[in-house]
């Protein structure tokens, strides 16, 4: 059993608690907004009831955890905020953690106390085949850390796949291209929204229709972390589409805004 | 059209026999034709085989299979399908063959029958711009396997009749499928997505990203895709997919259409996927 800390009760924050606490591991969950934290805390205990979840507000009562995670908006004032508090709790042999994708571990870990103990460990939702996580190093990563992210995963039933540090890693960096591709055939009126879900799950055979995912997902973070891939590799396929930035403007951010892209099959 | 009505498919190859079962077990007479009799004959033992395995699975009876099979004729020469209410196209992916055939439909063929063309890569418009009666061609574009697969996407030519794109949809429906009707573009939407995702792939392999397995890996459980693009690669063959890509490329004139370098030398290599043995893996059968 190892002490896990946590920071971030969103979306993915809230799936590795749950994952964490299904193994007997203790978790320690802080969010700056505490209710949330607590949300987290109560549904993770509810689903098992052995499980110890709690919630603590302040990083002190982060310390001796041996690995440490930040689950926190895809935003740099906020990743770079979380990851030097978690810096100054952790101890030498700590991890570090990051579910970034479109920052490099490098760059994130670059301005840290800690930069040897930072590894990237991007998340990606759950599908049929299970859930992946690509861990990635940077370059002042050590070794060591590398294998305890390694070891955390697979105890808490993760697919890993160790990949570079490239903003994106793989399965996203290949996927933004793919949706970026839809979002302007909407765009140049090639066909009807639905009809783009139909036809990627009926004939393409996604479980989820790419728009409906778009929706779930967000569509400011896709536009976020596409445009941030394209400032750092500029491949004109991550380029945003403009329609994406018309919608985001428009306050068109998906399910969590209440319209996104409209008009779909209800799954 | 009614369900007497004939329906011809012209190439009885994969997509032909595939569709040519589809449209017998919707209850309506089919007639093959290929380049030769013996390769219409093939068709229909095509049919028939997909058929029992329908059978063994129990989807349908023995005794469904025999009257879909009566239903499915092989003819030898093109006149035989004067009164074939809609021609369905499936043969190579090549703009001057499908040409020629659907211009040697129209001349045995009435003026009031409809034209599907089952391209995957060219523009349907540009294969119409040859015809007479350039108002009766559409695309529908079946994926493999045609029997099973539900999606067809129904894409009018810029000149196709509005009539003809009703029916198509209501001939597409009645097949059991379910018709999506798009603007005509090359590759539809399913090419158009899936080649520049394939190539995308393939340039990270060669990269050095990941080996094969762990791209594949990172495809199915990250991204979603029910499959894994250098197991999907395989499956297809490398010199499909080049051929593919190749046309799209040219159309398209956008680089991820193009095929990678390292297509072309697996398919100087011989290494053309399952059927060769070697591909991104290998196979022992
Ligand atoms: N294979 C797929 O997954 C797939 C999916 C959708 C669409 N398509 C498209 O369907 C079409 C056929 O593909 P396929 O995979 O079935 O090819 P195939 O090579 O299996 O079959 C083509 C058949 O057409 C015959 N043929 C050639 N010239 C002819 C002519 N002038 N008249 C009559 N028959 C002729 C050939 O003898 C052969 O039997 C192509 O346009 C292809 O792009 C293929």
């Amino acid at each position: 059993m190892t002490d896990i800390g946590l920071v971030g009760a969103g979306f993915v924050g809230s799936q590795l608690a749950q994952r964490c606490a299904e193994v007997g591991h203790r978790v320690r969950l802080l969010d700056r907004d505490r209710r949330r934290a607590e949300t987290v805390a109560q549904t993770v205990r509810d689903g098992a009831a052995a499980t110890e979840v709690s919630v603590v507000d302040v990083y002190a009562g982060l310390a001796g955890c041996a690995v440490l995670v930040e689950a926190v908006s895809e935003d740099r004032a906020c990743k770079d905020e979380v990851l030097s508090a978690l810096a100054s709790v952790g101890a030498d042999d700590t991890v570090l953690l990051t579910t970034a994708s479109s920052y490099t571990v490098t760059d994130l870990a670059s301005a840290l106390a800690l930069p040897a103990a930072v590894v990237g460990f991007h998340l990606m939702p759950e599908t049929k085949h299970g859930q992946l996580v690509e861990i990635a190093a940077g370059e002042r990563t050590s070794p060591s850390s590398v294998e305890q992210a390694e070891a955390f995963a697979a105890e808490i039933g993760l697919r890993v796949l160790t990949v570079g540090d490239r903003p994106g890693r793989i399965a996203r960096r290949l996927l933004m291209p793919f949706l970026n591709q839809i979002v302007q055939a909407l765009d140049d009126a090639l066909l009807a929204p639905r009809d783009v879900d139909r036809i990627v799950t009926l004939g393409l055979g996604h479980e989820e229709g790419p728009l409906a995912k778009l929706n779930r997902t967000g569509i400011d973070d896709h536009l976020a972390a596409t445009g941030r891939a394209y400032e750092l590799v500029h491949d004109p396929a991550l380029a945003p589409p403009p329609l994406l930035a018309r919608m985001v403007s428009a306050g068109r951010h998906g399910d969590k805004a209440g319209w996104g892209f409209e008009g779909l099959e209800r799954a | 059209m009614s369900e007497l009505d004939t329906v011809a498919v012209l190439g009885t190859g994969t997509m032909g026999a595939g569709i040519a079962t589809a449209v017998a077990r919707s209850g309506r007479q089919v007639l093959l034709v290929d380049t030769a009799p013996d390769r219409a004959l093939a068709g229909r033992r095509s049919v028939a085989d997909t058929l029992a395995t329908g059978v063994r699975r129990g989807n349908l009876t023995a005794a469904e299979r025999d009257e879909t099979l009566d239903r499915v004729r092989p003819v030898s020469s093109l006149p035989e399908i004067a009164d074939a209410a809609v021609v369905i196209e499936a043969v190579p992916e090549d703009l001057e063959v499908k040409a020629e055939v659907l211009k040697r439909v129209e001349q045995v063929c009435s003026s009031e029958v409809v034209l599907h063309t089952n391209t995957s890569t060219l523009s349907v418009t540009a294969i119409a711009g040859r015809l007479h009666r350039p108002d009766r061609l559409i695309g529908t574009h079946y994926c493999n396997p045609a029997d099973r697969m539900r999606l067809v996407e129904v894409a009018p030519a810029r000149q196709s009749d509005p009539a003809v794109v009703q029916q198509t949809v209501e001939f597409v429906r009645h097949l059991g499928k379910d018709p999506v009707v798009l603007k005509d573009t090359p590759g539809l939407l399913t090419n158009y997505l899936l080649v520049p995702f394939e190539n995308d792939c393939v340039r990270a392999l060669e990269a050095g990203w990941a080996t094969a397995e762990e791209i594949d890996l990172a495809v199915t459980a990250g991204a979603g895709f029910p499959m894994g693009v250098f197991r999907l690669l395989d499956l297809v063959g490398l010199d499909v997919h080049r051929a593919v890509s190749m046309s799209l490329y040219d159309q398209f004139h956008d680089q991820r259409f193009a095929p990678p370098p390292l297509v072309a030398r697996m398919v100087a290599a011989g290494e053309l996927g399952r059927k060769s043995g070697t591909g991104f893996y290998r196979y022992e059968d």
